[in-house]
């Protein structure tokens, strides 16, 4: 498949099908309908993927990781509690499988408590517009907890509350992780661009 | 004031960005907007950045990826979960909470126990009097209990839950035949006091295995909503 057909699949994603539907299909699949695995597959193959693989960075990781996120779809369809929508279960689960990955490897090193936080004076705070291609490239310095916050907020769209329910953590840590992440980022930019941290 | 406010405020900015802010801090956060510039520079600073966030490039899956999924669902190795498993939870927790209750107040009874041995011929039954301790005449004993003799059982007790604090009492355990007639056991005080250890132990200890019970089946929903072995 081409980017540009990613594309228009993840934008049918965004906007997002209607959420009883999401819900039908949970139910069908519940009855034992694999087509309905099959059209919620085609609905979220892209934005889990595409999460995965940003966080991974491994393609062959990602896409084992989309297979085992829809095969727990199918055999957890019961599972699901009615408390969130079906998108932040999937994205729960595919987060859950993303973390537990990168334990198996042993590649996270820096803890999310480690991340040294920056006060920030907004009064200094310069506007710059940074390239779109440095953004990405700072993105890819993140520590994978605050990675994951910045393209689920960012890319995926979802509220504190959502990214919460992901994430498996107060809505109050998800915001202080998106302001870490953010600052993080600005710092990584502003070395870049060979500015003093503020 | 303006300060921690300004703080608490550029807290919302990445949910005012993706415009997931609830129709009441999306007024709030305006509001404030409309008279804090740097907010407003940061408001375009953050919107950049997720203009470039989104302009990632997006890739595919391979289109095996999804083959190999439906073949595992068709082929019967993973089938869908009955939805009878979620229901069958409350009961056994039930189940477990009562026989750990069952189990504790076998081992440290929360009242006052009163014991007493048989000897000779096995009554019909025993009854337990209890009266305040500085009851001065036998009108003051009040009937607590009532338990049937068992042949062959020759020692018996009675857990007194009624218990004030601190308040001594009188026991009196009554043996009843079959015609009616009575024996009555010696008089014997028991303090209220005695039985506040046990009844601290028992509250402590069932409140952890509740604990316990609750946590495993945080696991255990956590475990089925989503996909086992994997759960962090």
């Amino acid at each position: 498949m081409n980017q540009e057909a990613a594309k228009s699949d993840y934008i049918s994603e965004v906007r997002g099908p209607s959420t009883s539907t999401d819900r039908q299909c949970l139910q069908e699949i519940l009855e034992g309908d694999d087509q309905a695995l099959a059209e919620l597959y085609s609905r979220y193959r892209t934005g889990v993927f595409n999460y995965s693989l940003r966080i991974l960075g491994d393609r062959e990781a990602a896409e084992d990781i989309l297979q085992e996120v829809f095969v727990a779809v199918w055999q957890g369809a019961s599972g699901f509690r009615h408390h969130s929508s079906v998108k932040t279960w999937i994205y729960r689960i595919a987060h859950n499988m993303t973390v537990s990955w990168i334990r198996k490897q042993k590649r996270i090193t820096t803890n999310i408590e480690e991340v040294p936080e920056t006060q920030d004076d907004p009064e200094e705070a310069s506007v710059i517009n940074w390239r779109a291609d440095e953004v990405r490239s700072a993105l890819d310095q993140l520590n994978p907890i605050h990675r994951a916050t910045v393209e689920l907020a960012f890319v995926h769209d979802l509220s504190y509350a959502e990214i919460g329910e992901v994430l498996d953590c107060p809505t109050g840590t998800v915001k202080s992780r998106m302001s870490n992440a953010i600052k993080q980022l600005r710092r990584i930019l502003n070395t870049r661009s060979g500015l003093n941290e503020r | 004031m303006k300060s921690w406010l300004g703080r608490y405020m550029r807290g919302y900015l990445p949910a005012y960005v993706n415009a997931t802010l609830g129709p009441v801090q999306k007024r709030l956060f305006e509001r404030w907007l409309s008279f804090d510039d740097s907010l407003n520079d940061e408001l375009d600073q953050l919107a950049g950045l997720r203009s470039a966030v989104q302009s990632q490039p997006l890739m595919s899956p391979d289109p095996f990826v999804l083959r190999r999924i439906m073949t595992a669902a068709d082929s019967g190795m993973v089938l869908p979960r009955t939805t009878w498993r979620p229901s069958l939870v409350w009961p056994a927790v039930a189940a477990l909470l009562v026989l750990s209750a069952l189990l504790l107040w076998r081992a440290l009874p929360p009242g006052l126990e009163i014991s007493w041995s048989l000897e000779g011929a096995t009554p019909e039954s025993f009854r337990v009097y209890r009266a305040p301790v500085d009851a001065s005449a036998n009108d003051d004993f009040s009937l607590i209990g009532e338990l049937p003799a068992q042949t062959g059982v020759n020692r018996y007790d009675y857990l007194d839950l009624r218990l004030v604090p601190g308040q001594q009492f009188v026991y009196q355990v009554e043996a009843v035949d079959g015609s009616g007639n009575t024996v009555t056991s010696q008089a014997l005080i028991g303090n209220s006091l005695e039985a506040l250890p046990r009844q601290l132990l028992f509250l402590s200890i069932f409140t952890v295995i509740s604990f316990a019970i609750w946590s495993m089946l945080r696991q255990y929903r956590s475990v089925i909503s989503t996909p086992a072995h994997l759960a962090l």
